[in-house]
C-alpha cells in the first residue's frame, strides 16, 4: 500500500465535514465554557495527529498564538467598545474610539471572541495537517479545477513565505542587525515583499512552461465569465430590490435566476472541463462511521438553530456579566467532534485483540 | 531540429539586443550545450525555443524560430509545452505538490490523460531516470540530486521532443552531475530526445557535447556548431581544451580521455612535476596562533546528525578550501559558526574567546559570512548604502570614505550609486562580499561562491579573495569546485556525513579522496600540478633541458598522429 493511505487514514471528505462542523459551532456561540469544550476537543484531535494523508500529522501547533489571541481580544475589545455595567476604570480624555469607561463585559466578550478565533486557528492547522493538497483539489467540482489549483499554489506559497522570512530574518543578523526595535523589524518587510514577487514570477513561469490549464484556454470562457456575471447581477439586484419596495416575491425571482444561472454554468464548465484524476481515494464503512458522527452535530445545530431558531448556544456578556449557562448535554454533543479520533481508536482496538 | 534565423531579441524597443544575429540549426537527437558569460543571453535563448520570451517576458523578436516545424513566438509557451519540456535551476521553486508520484502525476491530470496511462507513464518516466524507489517520497526530503531529477520527470512525462535545462547541475556535487549529465546523454541516444543544456561548467559537459551554442555577449552573434571548432574561438576553456590549444592540437581535447590521449602522442605523458608545498600551511607550533576554532562540535536536526565531533582550526593569512558531496554538513558547518545552527556539543573560539553563545548579530561584526543566494543580503537602494548599512547595524561611524575604497578594491567604484539588485550576478556577489567586509573582519566565510558565475567573474573573485588572504585574513570557502579549490586553496578538509575525514595540502587531500578530481590532476597522476600556467611552465623546462633541439623535436612530434610543425619553435 502506498504511503500515506495507511488504514489509520480518513478521506478528506471525513475532514472537511470535521472542519465545517468546528465553523459551525464557533460561528453559534459566544459561551466560553462551551468554546473551552470544543477548544478542547480540537486539541485532542491535534494531540492525537496520524490520522490523515501526511506523515507530519502531528506536528505541533504553535500554542503561544492561541494563548495570546486571547487577551489580545480582551484588550482589543475593551478599549473600543465601551458597554457593560461592571467598569474598571474610565480611560480619560476625549480619545475617539478609545475614551470611556473600560468594562469586564467587554473585557469578557473579546477574550471570548479570542478564543474562536483560537479554536479556528487550531482546526484549520488540524485540517492542513490531515488533508493533502491533492485530495483537497479533488474534493472540488471540476468547474472549480482552475480556481482550486490557483488556491492551492497560494497554499503551498506560505511555507515558502515562512522559509522566506527566516533566511531574510539570518541575512539581516549576518549584517549585524539585530532585529530588536520595531524599526529594525520593518527591515524585513521590503526583502520579502521583493522576493515574494520573484517566487511568485518564477512559479508562474514554471506553470506557464508546463502548459498549465491549456485544455481550459481553449473552451468557451469569455462566455461563461459573462452568464457568471450576469448571475452576480440578478443577484445584486435581488437584494437591491428590498430597498426599492418591489414585492418579495420579485426579490426572490431575482434570486432563483441567479441561482440557475450559476448552476448551469458550474455544469456546463464542469462538462467542458478536461483534466482526469489519477489516483481516488477509496470511501470506506470507518471514513462514513466517522463523517456520520460529525454529521450528526452538524445536522442538529442547523436545525436547532436556523430552523427552530432556539437560543440553545447563545450568551452575551452584555449589559450586566453573569455566569454563562451550561448544558452537559449540550457539551457532550460537542463531543461529536471527537469521531475521528474514536474510530480510529476503535479499529486500532479492534485489530489488536 | 531547432532553426534560428537571423534572430535578435531585446527586452525592450530602443535598449540593447540581448541576441544578435542568431543564426544555426540544432540538430534533432543531440546533446547541445549552450555557454557564454553571464549576462550574455544563455536563458533568453532557451526560454526562445518554447516561447517564454517574450510571451511571459514581453519584448521584440526579430528574425525566424522554427521548432519542430512551430514557432513559438507565435504560437506561445502553452502550445509549446507539448514539444518542448523546460526545466528550471532551482527545481524547489517548481514543485507544486509535495510528493513525488503526485507532483508528475499533477502535470498528466492537467493533460488530461486517462489514468491507466498516467500511471504507466509515471512508472516509465521514473524507471528511465533510474528514480522508481522515489515514487512514494516527500520531495522535501530528497537530497538536491535526487530533486533535479524529479523536476526533469516532471516535464520528462509529458514525452517532449526537445528537453531544455537552465544550469541543472549548477547546486549539485561533482558526482550528481555526472549522473545527471551520462542520463541525459542516454536520454538523447535512446529516445532521440534533443538536449539543450545552459551552463557555465564546461569541464563537467563538454565530453558529452555533440553541438556547443556560444554567446559571446556584448551584441555580438553567437557562434555555433562542432564544439572543437567553437571552442578555438573562444576565450575560456576547462584545462584540457586549454592544453590542446597552447599546444596547438587539433582537433581539440574535449575529455580527459582525450587530452591523455593527446599527451601520449606528444610524448608528454609522463611529465614530471616537483610542486611547491603549500606556503601557508601551519607548522605545529603554530597550532596555537589559530584566529577560529571549533571543538568537538555536533549539530542535529531532527534525527539527523549533521555535524559530529568537528574540530577545525582557521589560521590567518590562509585559505582553506572545504568539499564534500551534498548533503555532507558543509553549509551547517559554516551556519554553526555563525550561531545560525545550534550546536549539540562543543565550542568555537574566536581568537581564544569563547563565542559559542554569542548571538550571530555580534558574531557576524568580526566574522563574515557570504551564503550562497548573495541576493539575501541585499536591502538597501544603492551599492554604497548597502555598505553603510552594516556600520550602522554594528554602532559603527559611517566612514564614506572607507566604503569608498572597498568599492575600488572590488572594482564596484562605478556603481556606488546603482540599485545592488540591478547588477550582474557576479556584481551583486562583489556588493554582498563588501557589505560583510566593510567591517574588517578576522574571518571571512564563503558558501559556494562560484554557483552561476562565469570564469572571469570566479577568476576575479579568486584574486580578491588572495588580495584579502594576503592581508591577514582567514577565508574558509565551501565549493564544489574543484578547478577552483585547486587553484585557490592553502588547504583543504572534505567532509562526509557529517565528519572531517582529511585535512591538508590541496593536492594531496583531492588525490587521497574519492571525490572527482580536477581535469589537471586527471591528466597527471600524482604530479601535484594545480594550474595550466604550472603545466606549461614544466614542459619549457623539460624542454629547455634538452641539449639537442632536434632531440626535442623528435620527443614532441615522435608520437603524434598528424605531421605537424614542432612545438614551442
Amino acid at each position: 500500500m502506498p504511503e500515506g493511505h495507511t488504514p489509520t487514514h480518513f478521506h478528506a471528505w471525513v475532514w472537511l465535514t470535521w472542519m465545517t462542523t468546528i465553523l459551525l459551532c464557533v460561528s453559534l456561540t459566544r459561551n466560553p465554557l462551551y468554546l473551552v469544550v470544543i477548544w478542547l476537543c480540537v486539541a485532542i484531535v491535534h494531540a492525537a495527529g496520524g490520522m490523515g494523508e501526511l506523515a507530519g500529522g502531528n506536528a505541533p501547533f504553535p500554542f503561544w498564538l492561541s494563548l495570546m489571541v486571547v487577551p489580545l481580544g480582551a484588550i482589543f475589545n475593551a478599549f473600543t467598545v465601551h458597554m457593560g455595567e461592571r467598569v474598571i476604570f474610565i480611560f480619560p480624555g476625549q480619545l475617539p474610539l478609545l475614551s470611556g469607561k473600560i468594562t469586564w463585559e467587554a473585557v469578557v466578550y473579546g477574550a471570548t471572541n479570542g478564543l474562536a478565533l483560537s479554536v479556528i486557528l487550531l482546526a484549520f492547522w488540524v485540517f492542513n495537517r490531515n488533508v493533502s493538497i491533492p485530495s483537497f483539489l479533488r474534493m472540488l467540482p471540476r468547474a472549480f479545477h482552475s480556481v482550486a489549483i490557483v488556491g492551492s499554489i497560494a497554499i503551498t506559497f506560505v511555507p515558502l513565505l515562512q522559509r522566506e522570512v527566516q533566511q531574510i530574518q539570518e541575512a539581516q543578523a549576518i549584517r549585524g542587525n539585530n532585529l530588536s526595535g520595531l524599526r529594525n523589524k520593518l527591515a524585513l518587510l521590503l526583502p520579502l515583499l521583493v522576493s515574494s514577487l520573484e517566487h511568485a514570477f518564477q512559479l508562474a513561469e514554471v506553470m506557464t512552461a508546463r502548459g498549465f490549464l491549456q485544455s481550459s484556454a481553449a473552451s468557451n470562457q469569455t462566455l461563461w465569465r459573462g452568464a457568471f456575471l450576469g448571475g452576480f447581477g440578478l443577484l445584486l439586484s435581488g437584494w437591491l430590490s428590498r430597498f426599492w419596495g418591489l414585492p418579495g416575491w420579485a426579490a426572490n425571482l431575482l434570486f432563483g435566476g441567479a441561482v440557475a444561472i450559476f448552476a448551469i454554468v458550474v455544469l456546463a464548465t464542469t462538462r467542458k472541463a478536461r483534466y482526469t484524476v489519477y489516483r481516488s481515494t477509496p470511501f470506506r464503512l470507518r471514513d462514513a462511521i466517522a463523517l456520520s458522527g460529525c454529521a450528526f452535530l452538524l445536522s442538529f445545530l442547523i436545525f436547532q438553530s436556523f430552523i427552530l431558531s432556539a437560543p440553545l448556544l447563545a450568551y452575551t456578556p452584555y449589559p450586566v456579566l453573569k455566569l454563562p449557562p451550561f448544558e452537559p448535554w449540550v457539551a457532550g454533543l460537542f463531543l461529536g467532534t471527537l469521531s475521528p479520533l474514536l474510530v480510529a481508536a476503535f479499529q486500532k482496538h479492534d485489530s489488536f485483540s | 531540429m531547432i532553426r534560428f534565423h537571423n534572430v535578435s531579441f531585446s527586452y525592450s524597443p530602443g535598449q540593447r539586443w540581448v541576441i544578435r544575429g542568431a543564426n544555426f540549426a540544432i540538430p534533432p537527437g543531440i546533446f547541445c550545450l549552450v555557454c557564454g558569460a553571464s549576462g550574455s543571453g544563455k536563458s533568453t535563448l532557451l526560454r526562445l525555443i518554447n516561447g517564454l520570451v517574450p510571451h511571459f517576458s514581453g519584448g521584440v523578436v526579430e528574425g525566424e524560430i522554427d521548432v519542430q516545424g512551430v514557432n513559438p513566438v507565435k504560437v506561445g509557451p502553452e502550445q509549446m509545452s507539448r514539444q518542448v519540456g523546460f526545466v528550471f535551476q532551482d527545481p524547489e521553486t517548481q514543485f507544486i505538490l509535495d510528493r513525488v508520484e503526485d507532483e508528475i502525476a499533477f502535470n498528466l491530470e492537467n493533460a488530461a490523460l486517462p489514468p491507466p496511462q498516467i500511471a504507466r507513464r509515471i512508472t516509465d518516466t521514473l524507471q528511465a531516470l533510474g528514480i522508481l524507489h522515489l515514487r512514494q517520497r516527500r520531495l522535501e526530503s530528497l537530497a538536491g540530486g535526487e530533486k533535479q531529477k524529479v523536476a526533469i520527470a516532471t516535464v520528462l512525462s509529458l514525452a517532449p521532443s526537445i528537453l531544455v535545462l537552465d544550469e541543472p547541475t549548477s547546486q549539485l556535487d561533482g558526482g550528481s552531475a555526472e549522473e545527471i549529465l551520462t542520463l541525459m546523454q542516454n536520454l538523447a541516444r535512446q529516445r532521440k530526445l534533443t538536449i539543450v543544456i545552459a551552463e557555465h561548467r564546461l569541464d563537467r559537459l563538454l565530453h558529452f557535447t555533440d553541438y556547443l551554442v556560444y554567446l559571446p555577449g556584448e551584441e555580438q552573434p553567437p557562434l555555433a556548431g562542432d564544439p572543437r571548432q567553437v571552442l578555438l574561438q573562444m576565450e575560456f576553456a576547462p584545462p584540457v581544451v586549454q592544453l590542446g590549444k597552447r599546444l596547438g592540437v587539433q582537433p581539440l581535447p574535449l575529455s580527459v580521455a582525450e587530452g591523455r590521449r593527446m599527451l601520449w602522442n606528444l610524448g608528454l605523458d609522463h611529465l614530471t612535476h616537483r610542486p611547491n608545498p603549500s606556503q601557508n600551511w601551519p607548522t605545529k607550533g603554530e597550532a596555537s596562533q589559530a584566529v577560529l576554532s571549533l571543538e568537538k562540535v555536533s549539530v542535529v536536526f531532527g534525527k539527523t546528525q549533521a555535524l559530529s565531533n568537528v574540530s577545525l582550526q582557521l589560521y590567518a593569512s590562509q585559505i582553506l578550501c572545504l568539499m564534500g558531496s551534498n548533503g555532507a554538513g558543509k553549509t551547517t558547518l559554516l551556519r554553526a559558526i555563525l550561531g545560525l545552527a545550534p550546536l549539540q556539543e562543543g565550542r568555537i573560539r574566536l581568537l581564544s574567546e569563547d563565542i559559542t553563545a554569542l548571538p550571530t548579530w555580534k558574531r557576524s561584526r568580526l566574522i563574515g559570512y557570504l551564503p550562497q543566494d548573495p541576493n539575501a543580503l541585499l536591502f538597501s537602494e544603492t551599492v554604497l548604502q548597502e555598505l553603510l548599512l552594516t556600520l550602522r547595524n554594528h554602532a559603527l561611524p559611517e566612514a564614506v570614505e572607507k566604503a569608498a575604497s572597498l568599492l575600488e578594491k572590488l572594482g564596484l567604484a562605478n556603481h556606488a550609486e546603482r540599485y545592488p539588485r540591478d547588477l550582474s550576478v557576479g556584481e551583486r556577489q562583489r556588493v554582498a562580499l563588501g557589505a560583510i567586509l566593510i567591517t574588517e573582519p578576522l574571518v571571512l566565510l564563503l558558501d559556494e561562491p562560484t554557483r552561476g558565475l562565469d570564469e572571469r567573474a570566479k577568476s576575479r573573485l579568486g584574486d580578491l579573495l588572495r588580495h584579502f588572504r594576503d592581508r591577514g585574513m582567514a577565508i574558509l570557502v565551501v565549493t564544489h569546485d574543484v578547478e577552483f579549490a585547486l587553484n585557490l586553496a592553502d588547504r583543504l578538509c572534505i567532509l562526509e556525513h557529517g565528519r572531517l575525514v582529511a585535512d591538508g595540502a590541496p593536492v594531496e587531500v583531492m588525490q587521497a579522496s574519492k571525490m572527482p578530481l580536477a581535469q589537471i590532476q586527471q591528466l597527471f597522476p600524482n604530479q601535484g600540478f594545480r594550474s595550466i600556467d604550472e603545466v606549461w611552465q614544466a614542459m619549457s623546462e623539460a624542454l629547455s633541458r634538452m641539449p639537442d633541439k632536434s632531440d626535442r623535436r623528435a620527443l614532441l612530434v615522435c608520437r603524434s598522429d598528424d605531421n605537424r610543425p614542432p612545438l614551442l619553435e
